[in-house]
This record gives C-alpha cells, structure tokens and sequence, in this order.
C-alpha cells in the first residue's frame, strides 16, 4: 500500500468525538507499519479549538477543512470538501466511523475518487502490504475476513467504540488549512432546518443509573416495574430503538446511534439484545449489567456482568434488594 | 282437505330454509377427504344417538327429562293421530279392544299429560332463564310456540273429556274422564259444544304444524338431520387448502379465500346456523368466553343465524360485524362443537372467517404478526437467536439414517426454541434410549408448520409443510414419534392430503407401549399427579388413556374436574401463544383449577400445556409442580 | 413523480456458511427467503409518495431468480412494475454498479433504498448508486414529502445523537429510507397468488452494458464472532442473581 493514512475525524459542539481518537490510535498503528505518515482532517465553520487537540493526538498532519458554508452539516457540500481534500492529499487508506457522516459520504466518496470501500469493520490489520479486515454479516451472527485488493484509495469504515484509544505521546503535528472551492449556486440541495428530538425535558445523558427496556421486555405493561426499579436505585428509565419506535417509552429515553449516547454508572440492559446501533451509544458505561434470556444474545458482548434469565423474575427480585 | 293448506305452508317454509342452505356455491373446492362415507354405521350411528335420542341434551338430566316429556310425549301423540286418521280413512281397527284400551286410552293420555308437564317446564325456564339462554340474545318464538302446543293438548283434553262424557265411556284415559266429570254439567246434552271444539283444536293443531319450520321447533327436522352429516371435530378433519388447485377465471379473479360472507360457507355450515338453538352451552365451555374475553361461539352462531334469516347471503359486512377480534380470540379448542346439543360445529365457522382475515385481508393482531413473520423469514414462530441443536447440548443423540432407523424423533418448534420446554427433548430422548428404541433426528428440521394453520394462513403452512414433506421422502421417513400434540394432528390430518403420508405415534403412546412390552422398567410411587388433557391429543385426537396408564403406573393419577374431551384449554391454541391476552387468563384459570386437585404434580403432554400452566401455578407456588408425562416418566424410571 | 425502489432479497437464517474457491462471496443454504427490513419501509413509502404524486412504482432487485419472491411481494402491496437484474452478487459496489446500469434505463424521478442490508451490512449499495448516476442523496431519511419547489422533494434524516435534518433535494434525486416506527404490512395471500401472475422484467449484465469490475475484495474467512469480553455470568435463580447484581452495582455509586 503506498500514500498517506487519512482519518476523517468527526467533532460536535467544539468537542471531538471518540471515534476520531479510536481511529488515530489505528491509524497511527498502521502508518508505523508502513512507514508512511497519518494526517486528520476535520470540517467545520469554526475549528481552532479543535485542532489543538488534534495535533497532539499523535497524528503527523491536521487538516482543517474550513469555510463557512461548512457550518451546519451538509451531505453535498461535506463529500466534495472532502474528496478536494483527498484529491489534493492523496491518500492512500482513508479511515472513518461506520457512523451518519461515514455512511452518508463514504460511498460517495469511494466513488468520486474511483476507490475501493470496506464498511463495517470491527478489526483491522496489516498483512503485509494489504489491509486485512473483519466485518459482520448476517445480523452478526458471523463475521468475514477480507483482503483489499482493489483500486486506492481504500475506504474503511470502522464500528464505534470497538477500537482501542491509546494515547500516543511526544507528536506535534503540523498543520495545513486545504483550499476547498465550494459553489452554492451548483447545490442540489439545500438544509431547510435542523430539527432535535422534543425530550420534554427529560435528559438520560445526565442520569447516573439507567434501567433500560428492550424489546424483550414483553410488552409496555412491563415498563411500570421497570420504572419501580428506576426509582429505587434513584435512576432514570432507557430504551432500546424498538421500543421507542412502538411507542412503550418517549423517544426522549432512546438509547442509540440516532437518539442518544449515554455514560452512566450503571446500565441495567433488560430484554436487549445488543443490536450495534444500541450498543455502540452505552458501551462506554461504567458498569453494564445484561438481563436476557437468550445466552447467545449479542448483549454479553459487551456486558460487564450477565444474567441469562426472564426479566419477569429477575426484576422484581432486584426491586427488592434496591428497597431492602 | 285442511291438511292440505297446512301441509303446504309447512312446506313452504321448510323450503325456505332449504334455499337458504344451499345458497352460494362453493367456490373453493378444499381437498376433501372430509367427510365420512355417506352410508356408514357411524352416521346411522350419530344421528340416531344424537339427532333423535338427544344423547347431549341429556347431559343435564333435568332438561333432558322435560325435554324427554315433550318430545317424547309428542311423538306418541302424533302416532295417536295418524292411527285415528287412518282409522277415519280406511277404517283401521284402532278404536276398539285392548290396543285401544292401553295405548290410544292410557298412553296417550300419560303421553299428553306429560307433555303438559314439559310444556310447563320449558315455559317457565324460558321466563326465569340461566344466563346462557339470554347471552348475548335470547332466540325469540320459543315462548309463543310453546304456549301454541299447551293450548292445543289443552283443548285435546277438552275434546277427549267431552267425548267421553257424551259417550259416557269408561276407560283408562283418566285425564279425559278427570275433564269430563269435571265438564258434566257444562256440557250436558250439548253436541254443538263437541263439534266446535273439534273443529278448534284441529285447527289449532294445523296451524301449529303450519308454524313449525318458522319456529325454533324446526330443530325437530335439523337436529337429526345435522347430526347424521355430523363431521369429526376440527383437527380432525380440517384439510389445508389446496392451493395447486386453485386458478384464476377469465377475468383474473381468484377464489375468495376463507369464509367472510354466507355464501362463502359449505351448505353444512348454513345448515349448522339454521339449527342452532340459541341455548349457549357452546359458550358456558368456551375458554374464551369464561374469560370474559370478547369472543362468544353463541355470538357468533346469532350473528350468523340471523343473517341467513334476513337472507344476506353475500353481505361482505358480516365478517366485520364478527369481528377480528373475536375471530381470533378463538383457542381452536373443540369444546364448542364437543358440548353442542344439535351437532353443530361453531369452531369451523369461526376458523372460516379467520382464513379469511388472513389470507385475502392481511388482517391479525400486532402481537401475532412477529410470530408469523418469524415463520416467514425463520420457518418455525419463535423470536430466539438460540441454536436449534441447544435443546440436545451435553447429550448424544443419533441422526436419522437412510434405511437403517425405524422412527424419526420430530422435535417441533417449542422443544427447540423454548428453554421449558427443551426439557421434553430430553426426557424423551433419554428413554428412547433406555429402551433401545430405533430413532433418530433430521438436525434441518424446524416446524411442521401448524402455528400457521392455526393463524388462519393455510398458504405459509404449506410452505412449511411441503419443505417438511421433501425433506422426510428424501430421507425415506415412514414412521414418526411426536412430542407435541400439534404436530401430531398436523402429521396424521394435514400432511396425508399434501402427499405425506406416515406412521405418526404421539411420544405418550411411545411410552405407554414400551412400558406394557417390558422394555421400560418404571418404579411405581405414591405421589399424586392430575392430568391436564391437552386439546389436540385429547379432545380432537381422543388420545385419552395413554397418558392416564402411565401416571398410574408411575404414581397415583388424579383427575381435574374436567377432564377428557371436557378438559379446560390451556390458553395457547389458536395462535394465541404469542398473542397479547386481554382480561382474565386462562392459563390462569385452568391452573387455579389444577392446584385445587391437591396433586403434588401436574402431568401433561404438550410442550404449550407445559408452558402455559407453569406460567399460571407460579401464582400459586414457587416450586416447580408441572411437567410432561416423559420427564414424570424419567423420575421413574428403574435401571 | 415515477419511482424507483431498490429492495434485495436475504435469507431468513443461515446455515453452513462456506468461503468458496473464487474467494469472492460467502456461500450459504437458506431456508427462507425474505425483503431486507429496511427495504421493506422504502418499498412502502415509495409507493405510498407514488400513488400521492399520481406516478409509477417500479420495484427493483439485483439477484437470482429465488430473489423473484420480494418482487412479487412489492407487486403485491401495489407496486406497478417490477424488474430483476439477474445476478448474484456479494461486494456492494458490484450490486450498485449493475442496478445503476439497470436504472439508467429506466425513466424515473427519485430512487428510494433501504439503509442496509441483514446479509451483507455494508450499507454501501443506495449511496453508491446515487454517486454513479451523479445525482443528490440523503442517508436515513425517515420522511419524504414532494417539495414545494418544481422538481424537488423535502426529506428527514437522522443526523444521530437526536438530531434530524430537514433538506431539499432536486430531483433526480437517491434517498436511503430508515426502518420507521409503523411495522411494513404483510402480502396476503390472496395478493401474493395475484402478484404471482404477473410478469417480472429481468436483465443479465451483459445487457445492461456493465463493465466487469476486478474484485476489489478477497473474502479470506467466515467465522462465528469471537467471544472477547463475555460478561460474567451470574448464576443462581432470580434471588440469587438479583442479590450478586445489586452488590455489583452498589459497589460503583
């Protein structure tokens, strides 16, 4: 593989994200091996602050792609900012988050630059030239090894929270603001507003205890034990995607990709079965402990303790021991 | 020459209700093995012990004794006219000597008198009724067509009181002489009075003939008649619809599918609404309905009945009016078409509405659309990431081989996928071996199919089951050993039409067999165990002794106050396993009627029963009381 | 408006899952075949937008013809043409190739997708599509409604972390329907044995003119997921595991 590692970091409200950290420590992990250098680029209005941290994250370059049509995400106007970037860079792996911005601009990007694209991947390792990667199939119930072959630059989009954050001391990286040449008037499509799920003031993020309700629960007449339990541990109900969408808890207690990331304490996991777009937004909680009774239940994964039983009875029996 | 007009009439509506029954064709073709010979011992059979003895009405012997009197009691009465007809017409020596003396005198009379008493019965339980009678509507005409009878054995008394008193005979008729001594001196010396009274009640009589086919009293035809086309009960008979069959007409349209309009239904059906009666034991066995869930078969049976009296033979609304709701709060348990009196089989009208719902409406209720999509895309109903070898982990058990092993071991969906459940896999399979029984098990396996069936969607059944099909013919399967009653039924009802034809031994009988031939050493215990009949082997299947040797082979058995073809479903059937349950439980109640045997186990069959009562003794205890006969069988067994 | 909808076929369960020699797909049996979840809300909404907008629903799948069942299936719910690239392919970017070469032929306004798919999970197929044929995309989009301007449409999308976007695209556009809150209907039989009558248009990517693309992917290996970082099991009966859980958790606040 020859050219340069690039990560397409990802950043909100002036803060980076992690995947942008996990895929630093990945990126610059392979350009050691290869002996090639790592750059990041980020996009934005206003990218100052973040470039500090980014430049001692352990990178050789930042990139930050600045303007201020930039401002608000815009699918459009982001592919062509970073596919200039990469026309201009040159690289030849590009790293990015199997998230919204990596699924939306990938593909397109893996096209525009006439690339080849992995998406999905929970590991990644060099064998030699090639980039050899892991990735789910069937509804994770097995995985595949593959090899690149194709055209550079390849593409790879790596799962959220499954790479490891090393630190990588002792690197100032240099700093290069690309020329992008943005043209409002050939947009194909405009933002017409930004709309933010109503949580009628109900914030799980600040919880410290989550009990959580996945569709395994039963039905909706079995959240009112879940929120006995809630209560006696002095925290705040959660839910799964599916039961959000059916309707048995406010989407304002959604836990997930498209609702919201949580780090509490403690995340009692009921009847969820740990789909990755779940998982991915709890993982990084203190203590997460899964009840299900499916053994096989991706859940256990990721669970810090498991209790493979009917949430009928174990529920109930921990409300006791809250109270008692 | 009166006759004549009565006879007319009463022809004339009993032809309405023929044209009502043989209304609509039968558009849809099911491939019918169904219904027995039509000459057979078994329908002679039927419909003299049902159609005409009344053998269910006696089941509560008190009705049974008044309806006894009446029937009965008509029934001689009408012999008695005829002969004194006959004797009018052509002289026959009816009116003189012994015959005379003992039958038309004394019996006939008796036979009035208890009419009387019957008529006086049935009038006053019409006015001061149980509950079953006016749920959800009381049928009309039954009051003024008994009082129409009373009246005209009244005015027969009278008329055989006045004849005597005028002919100033003695005889054995001792209600007439009662009448006519107390008549004497009313009637003294007045003709006029005998003549007109004749006249009165033969004209009551007439008129009472007349009005019979447009009264309840037209069950006197129906009944007998319904009980002699009498089909088995629902598993027994209800073939799966043959799709291969089916083609479209020159304008592209397709047979309707399912039962939504009158018209839709076979003539047998029809003829089951015109005879029912309105009496409501159907529903005081209804599961469904003891639960006060919004499903009643009387309900049904009304709606239906009165629609085919207002002959809306092809009023799409009807099924709507039923609801879907109600259709599928349907346990397809058969105690409906066991308890009726005429015969009638309510469980099939409603399945009929069901298909209909299903598979031209796409129509169910949200909780059972996951299992059904689960069968789609998974080939059995269950929502489990886990294995289908999880059940037999830890255990070695043989595969089937080609020409070599005598029965396939089918697991069936709930042993595989329900951790309960699992536990009858084993307890099975832990026997086979002991008894060095030849089995095996095809690992591809899934399910027969039958939670479809039972959703209404015969089209998905035959998915399954024909992939199933493929898959024994390419193993050479002939005999199969069942340990759900489910897949028993499907595999000796279902399959044989679909071209699966096998040996099929319910895992019960298995047991029971290898215990009488001495090749299962069991050690008999003092502990009590009831017997929960599950309704696909007891009811549908009458599997009813194998189950109850066993026990008693192996502890003492118990029996729960209803048992047999009276058992109380356990609440899963009809797809409603993993439907949402609206009000009281049924589980719940079938177990609070288990625990209340005192038994220290509750034994049963069917891996549903197992789960459905576990789930309802946990109100009760929190050991573990319920399990199958197989793993009862285990406990016992002496090595 | 005339609309495409690109639906794939997956199998409902797998068993015996294989590498072949040409290292370029995953073998399988499937017992069942069914519609991609996602693809099952694009197929409906996009023929809910047709039938509001007085257009066309075509149905698209690039697959054998065992994937002719969810054609049917769209058929079925009131699609009113469907259309099968007969082929069986594994890398995304082939399958996007080859139904982009299918829909170049056809006339349309908008080309609605599912997010991705249970199978393969690469989530690459819609928005590859979109690019090939150069026109504007947007990913989970959850609501599409005909713009107020000629020729555009107004979609929803999820950014994440409770965020939504609200954006006008022109059309020809390519749009990636998010699974929604509203369970997909199922074909009933009587419509699924009418749909079954119907005649299903089916290309070969000779055909459809597509070059044949080096693979730019070796599929090594098929496994099932390591077991890194399994929980602890806590065993006992519900008292037990309840009494263990809550020291656990007691022992972190």
């Amino acid at each position: 593989m020859k050219g340069e590692i690039l990560v397409i970091g990802e950043h909100r409200d002036g803060i980076v994200d992690n995947i942008t950290w996990e895929l630093i420590s990945k990126g610059r992990f392979l350009a050691d091996q290869w002996g090639t250098h790592l750059a990041v680029l980020a996009v934005g209005s206003e990218l100052d602050q973040l470039v500090d941290s980014l430049a001692s994250s352990g990178v050789d370059l930042v990139l930050p792609v600045q303007h201020t049509l930039l401002e608000k995400y815009h699918a459009e106007l982001y592919t062509t900012a970073i596919a200039q970037v990469c026309e201009q860079l040159d690289p030849g792996l590009v790293l990015m988050g199997y998230t919204y911005l990596g699924m939306e601009v990938g593909p397109a990007l893996a096209v525009r630059l006439g690339g080849t694209m992995v998406s999905n991947c929970s590991e990644l390792e060099a064998e030699g030239d090639h980039l050899v990667a892991v990735r789910s199939v069937f509804g994770g119930t097995l995985q595949i090894k593959v090899r690149l072959k194709g055209e550079q630059p390849h593409l790879l989009s790596i799962v959220k929270g499954v790479l490891p954050r090393d630190n990588v001391e002792g690197r100032i990286a240099a700093v290069k603001r690309p020329a992008v040449d943005l043209d409002q008037s050939s947009l194909r499509s405009r933002i017409l507003d930004m709309l933010t799920i109503d949580t009628g003031g109900i914030d799980i993020t600040k919880a410290k205890i989550l009990v959580s309700a996945g569709r395994g629960i039963g039905g909706p007449d079995k959240i009112p034990m879940l929120r006995e339990l809630a209560d006696a541990l002095g925290g705040e109900l959660a839910c799964s995607r599916p039961v959000a969408d059916m309707g048995w808890l406010p989407v304002a207690h959604q836990v997930g990709i498209s609702a919201s990331t949580v780090t509490p304490c403690v995340y009692i996991a009921c009847g969820i079965s740990g789909a990755s777009q779940h998982v991915t937004a709890m993982r990084d909680s203190g203590r997460i402990i899964a009840i299900n009774k499916d053994p096989n239940a991706p859940i256990f994964r990721v669970a810090h303790y498991g209790i493979i039983g009917d949430v009928l009875e174990v529920v109930p029996a921990l409300i006791e021991e809250a109270k008692g | 020459m009166l006759a004549l007009p009565t006879l007319a009439i009463f022809g004339y509506g009993v032809y309405l209700h023929w044209k009502r029954i043989w209304a609509g064709e039968v558009r849809l073709r099911v491939s019918l093995d169904g219904l027995r010979p039509f000459l057979s011992r078994d329908r002679l059979k039927a419909a003299v012990w049902n159609g005409i003895l009344g053998a269910r009405v006696n089941r509560r012997p008190l009705t049974g004794l008044f309806h006894g009197l009446v029937f009965w009691g008509m029934l001689l009465l009408l012999i008695g006219t005829v002969l004194v007809l006959l004797h009018l017409l052509f002289g026959l020596a009816v009116m003189s000597g012994g015959f005379y003396r003992w039958f038309m005198a004394l019996a006939l009379d008796t036979a009035g008198l208890g009419v009387l008493v019957g008529l006086g019965f049935l009038i006053v339980r019409r006015l001061m009724h149980p509950y079953r009678l006016s749920f959800p509507k009381a049928r009309p005409g039954f009051i003024a067509v008994e009082i129409a009878l009373l009246v005209v054995i009244i005015t027969g008394f009278f008329l055989e009181g006045q004849r005597m008193q005028l002919a100033g005979a003695r005889e054995p008729a001792f209600v007439g002489n009662m009448v006519a001594v107390a008549m004497e001196g009313i009637l003294q010396g007045q003709e006029g009075y005998y003549v007109v009274m004749w006249w009165v009640h033969g004209m009551l009589a007439l008129v009472f003939i007349a009005w019979i086919p447009f009264s309840p009293l037209v069950h006197l035809i129906f009944v007998p008649v319904n009980a002699s086309l009498v089909e088995s009960l629902m598993g027994a008979d209800e073939k799966a619809l043959d799709f291969s069959a089916i083609e479209p007409d020159e304008e592209g349209n397709l047979p309707t599918l399912g039962t939504p309009t009158l018209a839709d239904y076979a003539a047998k059906r029809r003829l089951d609404f015109s005879t029912c009666l309105w009496c409501g034991r159907c529903q005081e066995v209804c599961p469904a309905t003891l639960t006060d869930k919004a499903l009643t078969p009387k309900g049904v049976m009304v709606t239906l009945a009165e629609a085919l009296s207002q002959d809306r033979m092809s009023d799409t609304a009807l099924i709507n009016e039923v609801g879907m709701t109600t259709l599928f709060e349907c346990r397809t348990c058969g105690a409906c078409v066991e308890a009726c009196p005429a015969m009638i089989n309510p469980l099939k009208a409603i399945w009929g509405m069901r298909q209909n719902l299903m598979m031209e409406r796409g129509e169910m209720p949200a909780q059972m659309m996951t299992a059904y999509r689960n069968i789609e895309a998974l080939l059995h109903p269950f929502s489990s990431h886990s294995s289908p070898s999880e059940w037999r982990e830890g255990l070695d058990v043989p595969r089937f081989q080609v020409g070599e092993t005598e029965y396939l071991l089918w697991i069936g969906c709930a042993v595989t996928y329900e951790d309960r459940a699992q536990q009858i896999g084993r307890a099975v399979v832990h026997i086979l071996k002991e008894a060095d029984v030849s089995y095996g098990i095809i690992e591809d396996a899934r399910c027969t199919g039958d939670p479809a069936k039972q959703m209404g969607d015969d089209y998905l059944f035959a998915q399954c089951a024909n992939i199933n099909i493929d898959l024994f013919k390419a193993h050479q399967v002939k005999k199969i050993i069942t340990m759900c009653p489910h897949c028993y039924n499907s595999f000796i009802h279902y399959y044989p039409p679909m071209g699966g034809k096998y040996e099929v031994v319910s895992h019960v009988t298995m047991i029971q067999d290898l215990i009488s031939a001495g090749k299962l050493n069991v050690s008999h215990g003092d502990q009590k165990m009831a017997y929960h009949d599950p309704c696909y082997l007891g009811r549908h299947n009458r599997v009813f002794e194998a189950p109850r040797r066993i026990l008693n082979w192996i502890g003492q058995l118990a029996e729960l106050p209803r048992n047999r073809e009276n058992s109380f479903c356990c609440g899963a059937g009809g797809g409603n396993y993993w439907n949402e349950e609206e009000g009281q439980r049924i589980n719940y109640v079938r177990a609070q009627e288990a625990f209340g045997s005192n038994a220290e186990f509750i034994a049963t069959a069917c891996p549903f029963c197992l789960l459905m009562m576990t789930d309802g003794l946990k109100m009760h205890t929190n050991d573990r009381i319920v399990f199958d006969i197989a793993e009862l069988v285990v406990k016992r067994l002496s090595t | 408006m005339n609309i495409l909808i690109c639906t794939k076929a997956v199998p409902g369960f797998v068993s015996h899952p294989s590498v072949p020699e040409s290292h370029d797909r995953v073998d399988y049996e499937a017992g069942s075949i069914v519609i991609n979840e996602s693809d099952d809300y694009a197929l409906e909404a996009g023929i809910k937008l047709a039938k509001k907008s007085g257009g066309k629903a075509v149905v698209l799948t690039c697959g054998s013809l065992s994937a002719q069942k969810i054609l049917q299936a769209g058929l079925g719910k009131d699609a009113d043409a469907a259309l099968r690239v007969d082929a069986n392919l594994f890398e995304p970017a082939a399958t996007a190739r080859a139904l982009a070469a299918a829909i170049r032929k056809q006339d349309y306004d908008l080309v609605i997708t599912g997010v991705e798919s249970s199978d393969v999970m690469a989530a690459q197929v819609g928005i590859s599509i979109a690019e090939m044929l150069g026109l504007p995309f947007a990913y989970a989009v959850t609501e599409i409604e005909l713009g107020e301007r000629n020729r555009t449409i107004q979609i929803t999308k999820e950014l994440g972390f409770g965020k939504k976007q609200v954006e006008e695209l022109d059309l020809p556009a390519v749009v990636c329907f998010q699974t929604g809150t509203e369970p997909p209907s199922f074909v009933p039989v009587r419509k699924m044995m009418l749909a079954q009558r119907k005649p299903i248009k089916s290309f070969t990517l000779s055909e459809l003119d597509t070059r044949g693309q080096p693979h730019g992917i070796e599929v090594v290996d098929i496994f099932s997921p390591k077991e890194t970082g399994m929980a602890e099991i806590i065993e006992g009966d519900p008292k037990t595991q309840a009494s263990v859980a809550m020291q656990k958790i007691r022992e972190v606040l």
